[in-house]
């Protein structure tokens, strides 16, 4: 009689993993160690560097230029009310989310964000006197957040609302209302920059969303005009680089509204650029998931009687951009990536202020500079922002099951 | 006579009913391919008509037509009075008055059965939605499934998603049911129990225009059955006739492959 | 019913409704325009900018480090604007070969059966395309390709005659000299026979019935006639053209080759250079002069170098070198780091005729200070003679001798041509060293060594630091995402198709060469054209590197003249163009490669 026995030894366990994995031939042997031996030098120069012979004191001491550049600083706990909201409302998003499939996605990103905070609020009440209480501010409003939205109270409807609300509102908080030095002053765009300008670009996103699903409904209209305007627009578009466009921006928007150029912040410019670069872009985006929804489903809708915009409304768009939301937070991180590029109209994001801290007097006197230590500073950070997005849009697609059919 | 020297039948609803659908002379090409060569056919109210045919005959164009899925570039199409012409007015009226049943169901994936069969009388009934959702469960009942109202399709077998459908069509309270091979992309095992609400619905008066291959359900409610070939009416007669002496060759041998 | 057509209100009637829509739209759209336009007119009135290409014949005086054709500040605006399209091309068709490669290589180690390579593999593309590419740029550009390259003066030299420094890489090239047209012919009938064998070939194995390559006989045979051309043109018939001459400014220690026109045997400036000729200096007699400087070869250590001209031993019959003054002589000695050119002075406290540390020279002033520049050498040599290319201007550099013993030139010195040689060469007398000039017969290609006579590179090709950081980036950061390419497209391959494949009997490499990489070729294509694309666009990040390409030169070009619409014009259209002819190829693929379906 067959009785069901252990697998031979060597398959399974540790040795089974090794000789499977690493030492299945001569061959695997040898690209084992060598690989090894990459790993064991680059590991050992790479951390012997970062532990002993890096100058990070430079980028510690340039800590609020990178954040903020030159917004004042007894107005800094203006982004920090920002970054509270933002990541209450996440957390709020987050704890009502409970029950839905996308949960642990969510939960995932809300978590890693407010870890960091919560670790920047430890070094804030250790190291930074002046923001010391708005970082508190900012880790007991995500926790807050998250609570409220665990909890029975019925916000559910009001989320989206207060989503759109807070837009004006990080807007004005930023940038103030009322002239003089009072509490609410403005600071004019000139003096924001660090990772908050990188943050406020890269909210283009948002306003280029609607202007590309009207692109990239009207690339798909039967009416030609409309459609071969649409399609001009976004190959045109999409043609160039975005670096191209923005210098384009700085050089013809004065020109096309007939200003003079001092009148036109650089920000505007920029941010103009960047909302139509990444239009043209999420048209496209739209148009793949317009493309996937089956021609039955509009057939269906207007067998119903439905008018053309309700089956657009209704039974089209939400399918479409259901199937993209993957494809448009992988645009959000490219374009995250691509705010970097403002450097060419003069603005002084995270990316120009590595630059300006390493042409810093103080910065000069050290012997071979202080470039590489600034370089994979500011590449850690853009990295952590981008992975850990890319990771969330990875899972969403699984969840989704785009690609599969 | 056409090209292929089969002559043109008319189909025409026997007298002394009342005309719910009217076609004369239609013609329809896509680009230069002549799909619907000078078809004529009426319907009586409360008639089930069959419609058969190989595949690429142009039935389903057919039925597309009467609710202006395609348009039809010849001739005249009245459906309850009402022409399908450029008038987007008409179109609506049309489409409002006529359900139509897919061979892909095409139920809305993103809705739940009961949200799939409420849009319509909602949106285009202007249906409170109390309303509107008594009378979906109504016909979901009456299809058979009211416990999966609150499910989305993708948690339907293919059979049940059917049924929604049909149930879908039936709450706009149309006065004509159109078919569409509601069978076709079904599993064998649940073919059966589609049919069986397309028969009730047939013998409760619906009118019903079907383009199906299935023989049995035209010889067991079909009024008329239309045989249909290389985009023309080639047979029309009752199913006693059809199924039993077919005066057309083209009509003898397809039904030879088929039953 | 209804009888006959009733008229329907245009306001109910798609078709109607459908035009007066599209009117509409047009007539917003037109009206948009014509305020723009008169925007944009009423500003150039204000500002008086240039609104038309005319300026495009203007002198540039733009600074281009390297360019793929002549180039001089004096130039106008247009042909800087060319320089920027080829050095945008440049970067990108290497770019594109190289992360095509990088790409692959690592596409295929995500899959290996080796865990810790395709941890790697993973490691690489998750952090490389998670940062900028600015940022990667600037890194490599600043971090990198400024602090660690050694001066000019200290280059590192790799084998195979390659320099890296902080000027860049200088590698040996081969150009086509004015005996390439000569061997046209015998190129077309290579291309010739190649075809023809190869036609020859495949009815031959399609006759044969069974698998064979038509490619690689021809190809040997193609190649072999190529060759033999190469031999003939070189060995034969009249070597230089008529009226070629050298003018030669021993003072400078450089010379131009050039067609003499006019037969008064000067460059005149109607007269043009003769690029890539290979020629012989020959200098019977001549002295080279130096000074040392201090100069820090390691942590701490200062030691007083000397640099000469480098001169190697073979090139000449006698070398000899020794201190200016009898003074110095007395009390320095040499050490030589290569001889004859570079070594160090020092002083042989021990007198083993060695340099030991602890001997280096001190600071007559302030003897704690090591290292003492100022020491005056002379190198006599006799004899020399060196074989040089022209470069593509028809410039050619040798050391600036002088006459033994006599002083110092005057820097800057009267110009004059001292001798002109015809290509049979006769030695000219005049106040300078006496030298002899041989035009050398050359092949069609001539392999151009890169030489640092003076304090740059002269000859081969130079690749600035400014294009290898930009090249290293774009490089590894496009080939991040083909990788993903690969892999997607190879996994795309349903297991079933290998399954089946080996079930067939096929073996490891014949599953991976008939039945997988076909499949997965038809997936990769696409995208990757994309990120060729992606590619060349992403180098208009240039300005990072302060490389000079399409975007940089024309932002200057906006910048110096205040042109900005015909600029922006300029810009738009040229990577419109690129994009629509990488569409172009893309359809053609697409075509190509479509499965055959129902």
């Amino acid at each position: 009689m067959a009785v069901s026995r252990k697998p031979p030894r060597r398959e399974v366990g540790l040795v089974g993993w090794l000789r499977k994995n690493l030492f299945s031939s001569i061959s695997n042997t040898v690209l084992t160690v060598l690989a090894s031996l990459f790993i064991f030098f680059a590991l050992y120069s790479l951390l012997s560097w970062i532990l002993f012979d890096a100058h990070w004191e430079r980028v510690w001491v340039n800590l609020r230029l990178f954040a903020v550049f030159r917004y004042p600083e007894d107005q800094l706990w203006r982004p920090l009310a920002a970054l509270a909201l933002c990541l209450g409302l996440l957390g709020a998003t987050t704890g009502l989310s409970r029950r839905t499939t996308e949960n642990p996605i969510l939960r995932g990103v809300f978590f890693s964000f407010s870890l960091v905070a919560a670790l920047l609020t430890v070094v804030a009440l250790l190291f930074w006197e002046s923001v010391r209480w708005s970082w508190l501010l900012v880790s007991l409003s995500s926790v807050a957040g998250y609570i409220i939205g665990m909890s029975r109270l019925r916000i559910g409807k009001l989320l989206p609302w207060l989503w759109a609300a807070s837009f004006p509102i990080i807007a004005l908080l930023l940038y103030g209302f009322m002239p003089g030095e009072g509490l609410m002053r403005v600071v004019p765009a000139k003096e924001w920059g660090g990772f908050l300008l990188t943050l406020v670009l890269t909210t283009g996103v948002i306003p280029s969303f609607p202007i590309g699903v009207a692109l990239a409904l009207g690339r798909r209209s039967e009416l030609p005009a409309i459609k071969y305007f649409c399609i001009a627009v976004i190959e045109i578009v999409r043609g160039a680089p975005l670096i191209m466009w923005l210098f384009v921006a700085s050089l013809l928007l004065p020109l096309l509204l007939n200003v003079d150029a001092n009148s036109l912040p650089s920000v505007m410019r920029a941010y103009v650029a960047i909302t139509l670069f990444s239009a043209a872009y999420m048209a496209e985006n739209v148009r793949g998931g317009l493309q996937a929804v089956p021609r039955g489903q509009t057939e269906a809708a207007k067998a119903l009687g439905l008018s053309g915009w309700q089956t657009t409304r209704l039974i089209v768009l939400p399918q479409a951009l259901r199937a993209v939301i993957p494809a448009i937070v992988g645009q959000s991180i490219a374009l995250f990536k691509d705010t970097s590029l403002v450097f060419i109209v003069g603005l002084t994001d995270f990316f120009t202020v590595a630059n300006v801290v390493a042409s810093q007097t103080e910065s000069l006197l050290i012997t071979g500079g202080i470039r590489l230590e600034v370089s994979l500073f500011i590449a850690l950070v853009y990295w952590f922002v981008a992975f850990r997005m890319s990771v969330a849009s990875r899972q969403l697609e699984q969840k989704l099951g785009v690609g599969e059919r | 006579m056409t090209e292929t020297g089969i002559p043109i039948a008319r189909a025409d609803a026997p007298a002394g009913g009342e005309k719910i659908i009217e076609i004369e002379g239609m013609n329809k090409w896509f680009g230069d391919f002549h799909v619907l060569k000078d078809i004529s056919m009426s319907v009586n109210k409360g008639e089930v008509v069959v419609i058969i045919g190989p595949s690429g005959s142009g039935k389903s164009t057919l039925i597309r037509c009467i609710n202006r899925l395609e348009e039809h570039q010849e001739g005249r199409i009245v459906v309850d009075g009402i022409e399908l012409t450029d008038d987007i007015r008409n179109i609506d009226q049309v489409r409002r008055e006529t359900g139509m049943v897919f061979q892909q169901f095409n139920l809305f994936p993103h809705l739940t059965a009961l949200e799939n069969v409420t849009l319509a009388p909602i949106r285009v009934r202007r249906w409170k939605r109390t309303q509107a959702e008594e009378r979906a469960m109504y016909f979901l009942e009456k299809v058979g499934i009211p416990e999966q109202a609150h499910k989305y399709p993708g948690q339907l077998s293919g059979g049940q998603q059917q049924r929604v459908a049909i149930a879908r069509a039936l709450t706009m309270e149309p006065k004509v049911m159109l078919f569409d091979e509601p069978t076709s992309a079904l599993d064998p095992e649940v073919i059966g129990e589609v049919l069986e609400v397309m028969v009730n619905l047939a013998k409760e008066g619906m009118t019903m225009c079907v383009v199906t291959h299935e023989m049995g359900f035209a010889r067991e409610v079909g009024d008329r059955v239309i045989f249909m070939d290389v985009g023309q009416i080639v047979e029309v007669g009752t199913p006693d006739h059809f199924f039993t002496n077919p005066s057309e060759e083209r009509t003898r041998s397809f039904l030879s492959k088929i039953l | 019913m209804a009888n006959g057509r009733t008229r329907i209100p245009f306001y109910r009637n798609v078709k109607i409704l459908g035009v007066l829509a599209q009117s509409v739209f047009v007539m917003v759209l037109l009206i948009g325009a014509a305020i723009l336009f008169t925007n944009v007119n009423s500003a150039l009135k204000k500002s008086n900018l240039p609104a038309d290409f005319t300026f495009l014949d203007d002198r540039a005086g733009i600074p281009i480090a390297e360019s793929a054709i002549r180039y001089e500040t004096d130039n106008t605006y247009l042909r800087a604007w060319v320089i920027g399209f080829l050095n945008t091309l440049k970067v990108a068709l290497v770019g594109v070969t190289l992360a095509s490669l990088l790409g692959v290589l690592l596409g295929v180690m995500r899959l290996s059966r080796n865990w810790l390579i395709r941890q790697l593999a993973t490691i690489y593309v998750e952090t490389v395309r998670n940062i900028p590419l600015a940022v990667q740029i600037v890194f490599w550009f600043t971090a990198v390709f400024t602090p660690i390259p050694p001066r000019i003066l200290n280059p590192i030299e790799l084998p195979g005659g390659i320099f890296f420094s902080n000027q860049g890489i200088a590698l040996p090239w081969l150009y086509p000299t004015y005996r390439f047209a000569a061997w046209n012919s015998w190129l077309l009938l290579a291309l010739l026979v190649f075809l023809g064998l190869f036609l020859w070939r495949r009815r031959q194995i399609w006759l044969a019935d069974r698998p064979g390559n038509p490619w690689l006989l021809p190809l040997a045979v193609g190649l072999l006639v190529a060759a033999v051309g190469y031999g003939v043109v070189e060995r034969s018939g009249n070597v230089l053209p008529e009226g070629i001459a050298a003018d030669f400014l021993p003072d400078r220690g450089r010379g131009t080759v050039y067609l003499d026109a006019d037969g008064n045997g000067r460059l005149g400036t109607s007269e043009h250079s003769v690029p890539f000729v290979s020629l012989t200096i020959g200098i019977s007699e001549g002295q080279l002069e130096t000074t040392t400087q201090n100069l820090t070869e390691s942590k701490g250590d200062v030691n007083s170098t000397f640099r000469f001209p480098p001169i190697e031993e073979g090139e000449a019959e006698r070398i000899e070198v020794g201190f200016a003054s009898p003074v110095d002589a007395e009390g320095y000695d040499l050490h030589f780091l290569r001889y004859p050119s570079v070594g160090l002075v020092y002083q042989d406290h021990n007198a083993n005729g060695n340099f030991d540390s602890g001997e280096e020279l001190v600071d007559p002033a302030d003897p704690t200070k090591k290292g003492f520049s100022g020491v005056k050498l002379v190198m006599t040599v006799s004899g020399f003679e060196r074989t040089v290319i022209a470069d593509r201007d028809g410039g050619f550099r040798v050391p600036r001798f002088e006459l033994p013993g006599a002083e110092a030139q005057v820097e800057g010195g009267n110009a004059n041509p001292f001798s002109v040689f015809r290509p049979t060469a006769a030695p000219s007398e005049a106040e300078g060293v006496e030298a002899v000039i041989t035009l050398n017969k050359t092949g069609p290609l001539v392999l151009s060594r890169p030489e640092i006579p003076v304090s740059e590179y002269v000859g081969g090709i130079r690749l600035t630091t400014s294009y290898l950081a930009l090249l290293i980036a774009l490089v590894i950061y496009t080939a991040s995402f083909i990788a993903e390419i690969v892999r997607g497209g190879i996994q795309a391959v349903p297991k079933g198709q290998s399954e089946a494949a080996k079930s067939l009997g096929l073996s490891d490499s014949q599953t991976f060469s008939l039945v997988i990489f076909p499949q997965a070729l038809r997936i990769i294509l696409p995208p990757m054209i994309s990120q060729y694309l992606n590619l060349t666009k992403n180098s208009s990040l240039a300005p990072l590197a302060a490389y000079g390409e399409l975007f940089v030169i024309t932002s200057i070009i906006a910048n110096q003249t205040g042109a900005s619409i015909p600029a922006a014009t300029m810009l738009i259209v040229s990577y419109l163009s690129i994009s629509l002819s990488f569409a172009f190829v893309l359809n053609i693929v697409n075509e190509r490669f479509a499965l055959v379906e129902r």
